[in-house]
């Protein structure tokens, strides 16, 4: 396997009045060719700040970007503009959560989907219009032909993301970069969409890195999975793995916090992960999930916990992880 | 049942009627389509469906929020639909409501106290000042928050804190039934069960009954008794929970289960339906479900099916299938 992205002990803080605010603190991973890496964490964990600094799509003069995140070899955070516009959309495509306002609402569907090619490829505008309507037909839009002609509004939120789907798939991207592309969605069309991106993924080969806070989500796509809490990676592993033998507190206080449909109120209250998030601005030293976590002792408020494998590919950070650590 | 319940809805429709336009016939959004359920005291009901079944609108009819357009609405002896609103107010304290989001529906300007306070004064169940801070303290103390809470602004707190005084103000008139309008769907995953597992406790506690709306099978199937489910304003089946989700009989309830994504090894078969939820405006004709039902032959485009008892008296089904348990 090799790897297609490679990111490095990523930092990003943001500028505010309060002073800075460190969103990510040094988070590395690795995307191998087609594969499915879910970046999971919840609110204010930091998973979307990353998912956005891969296409360095943040406002420059309030976000500090270090580290280093490497495509295919090639440093993109000191590239310049000009070479990232020649990546986004290309070589890296990306989903957004809500495709309503990622979409231009005074465009015909068709005309963006071709907009994209024709930003990137030698192609007529003609041309650009059959991939246009290939691609529509690909990601399942019926009659697609008429629907070419229509605005974003006219079209129901899964055929909105089905849009723009084919938009980010339409230069044949190396990695994919889905930032919760189904919440917005009801189930009977998540289903659909996540159909649809693992028939994708199949077909072009191309490696999908999704960010997500279910846990559904994940076992149903991921072949690996990032956790991330407060802005730092906690735990990274194989799915099946992580959802087995979760070796970090947090992993597994999430997976036994979410409800089941087969346990019933019968079946004795669901795990409670006492207190809430912190914001980054209250992070102090040690491990952030200390306050929060039922195995925390003394050590956990003084020294933030190194990642450390538990299993060949499997890491985690914390003092009081579950097995012991591998050579 | 011996007990009579304590909510019955008989046969409630909400029809809003669209901005007119050109000369045709005046369009109506059919929200909620005949709907019948009862609840018993202390039980949970839960209405699932997805965004535009009318289960938020089903929710707010109940409630008095909005009148409903034909139908009746019986809470514990009383008929409560169509109400004028100063016999409404006497009667509401009975019957509260938790929203999805706890930021929009507390002010922003009220300290806690007196957020909580309000409902205590307005139905005067609580007089003095000294015994008002007692009360106050009890409610916090009730979902878990700590006494200082009283005298913060709702900004100060997290949201799954901010839900918790959502909570106790909805418990603060000691009401008998209340309803959840998607009241965890905005809570981060380590805090929703907090909140799931709070409300299952005051359940017990306070013997209340819930209607619990919400769009999340798995939540639902985690604090409800009973699970009805809704498509397109219509209701097509109600039932025990255990029935509902451990063997559906609906094609869009087992579609809908089926599309609930799995935690585990499991490897989950899925019955993926095809297209949308068509519009509520123009409602498929006969079986509102036959656009997309993997099963759909003639009849189900000419008549609607009605609601009918399936197996044993805990179950109704409204499909044309021959199914039986």
């Amino acid at each position: 396997m090799t790897a297609v992205l490679e990111v490095q002990n990523l930092e990003v803080s943001f500028a505010s009045a309060a002073g800075s605010i460190r969103a990510v603190r040094g988070v590395s991973f690795v995307v191998e060719h087609a594969e499915t890496l879910a970046i999971v964490g919840e609110s204010g964990s930091g998973k979307s700040v990353t998912a956005l600094s891969l296409m360095r799509l943040h406002n420059a003069e309030r976000t500090t970007v270090s580290g280093s995140i490497k495509f295919k070899g090639t440093e993109l955070l000191d590239a310049p503009e000009t070479q990232m516009r020649s990546v986004r959309g290309n070589a890296i495509g990306m989903i957004f959560q809500e495709p309503m306002s990622s979409l231009n609402p005074l465009m015909k569907v068709g005309d963006q989907i071709a907009e994209a090619i024709l930003l990137h490829q030698d192609m007529s505008g003609s041309e650009a219009r059959r991939r246009a309507l290939k691609l529509l037909i690909q990601v399942g839009i019926a009659d697609a032909e008429r629907r070419m002609r229509e605005y974003p509004h006219q079209l129901s939120g899964g055929m909105r993301q089905r849009v723009m789907i084919a938009m980010a798939m339409a230069c044949d991207p190396e990695i994919l970069i889905a930032d919760e592309p189904t919440t917005a969605l009801d189930v009977t069309v998540q289903a659909q969409i996540l159909d649809l991106m693992r028939e994708l993924k199949t077909r072009t080969g191309s490696s999908i890195v999704i960010i997500t806070h279910d846990l559904g989500v994940v076992s149903e796509l991921a072949d690996r999975v990032v956790i991330m809490y407060a802005g730092t990676k906690v735990e990274e592993g194989l799915t099946e793995e992580i959802f087995s033998h979760p070796a970090h507190p947090y992993t597994l206080g999430l997976l036994t916090a979410i409800p089941s449909l087969d346990r019933s109120r019968h079946d004795g209250p669901l795990t409670e992960i006492p207190g809430h998030v912190p914001s980054p601005s209250q992070i102090r030293a040690g491990c952030s999930f200390a306050a929060r976590c039922n195995r925390s002792s003394s050590i956990c408020f003084e020294s933030e916990p190194k990642l450390e494998a538990v299993a060949p590919g499997h890491l985690a950070a914390c003092h009081h992880k579950r097995g012991k650590p591998f050579p | 049942m011996s007990e009579p319940a304590l909510l019955e809805v008989i046969s409630l429709k909400k029809h809003f009627p669209r901005p007119r336009t050109g000369f045709g016939v005046r369009e109506v959004v059919r929200a909620v389509d005949d709907v019948s359920f009862s609840i018993a005291r202390g039980e949970t009901l839960s209405i699932v469906g997805e965004s535009g079944c009318g289960k938020s609108t089903l929710g707010r009819t109940v409630l008095g929020l909005t009148p409903p357009s034909a139908g009746a609405v019986w809470f514990d002896g009383w008929r409560v639909d169509g109400l004028a609103r100063p016999q409404l107010r006497k009667i509401r304290r009975h019957f509260q409501v938790i929203f999805q989001d706890p930021m929009a529906s507390l002010s922003p300007r009220m300290r806690v106290r007196d957020i909580l306070a309000e409902p205590l004064v307005n139905f005067g169940i609580v007089k003095g000042r000294k015994a008002l801070d007692a009360r106050v303290g009890e409610l916090l103390d009730a979902v878990g928050l700590p006494r200082d809470a009283a005298l913060r602004f709702a900004h100060e707190f997290s949201g799954g804190q901010r839900q918790r005084i959502c909570i106790a103000r909805a418990l603060a008139p000691e009401p008998s039934l209340i309803v959840c309008d998607e009241a965890v769907s905005a809570l981060d995953v380590s805090v929703k069960a907090q909140i799931i597992n709070l409300l299952v406790n005051l359940q017990d506690k306070l013997k209340l009954s819930l209607l619990f709306i919400s769009h999340d099978l798995a939540i639902v199937g985690h604090l409800t008794h009973r699970i009805a489910v809704m498509y397109l304003g219509v209701m097509v089946e109600i039932g025990d929970r255990d029935l509902i989700l451990e063997r559906p009989l609906h094609p869009y309830t087992r579609a809908l289960i089926s599309s609930v994504p799995k935690t585990g090894k499991e490897a989950s078969k899925r019955i993926v339906l095809t297209g949308d939820v068509p519009s509520p405006v123009n409602p498929p004709p006969g079986c509102r479900f036959h656009t997309r039902c993997p099963k759909a032959f003639d009849r189900c485009r000419l008549e609607e099916p009605k609601l009918r008892s399936v197996g044993s008296q805990r179950r109704m089904v409204a499909c044309h299938l021959d199914i039986s348990e």
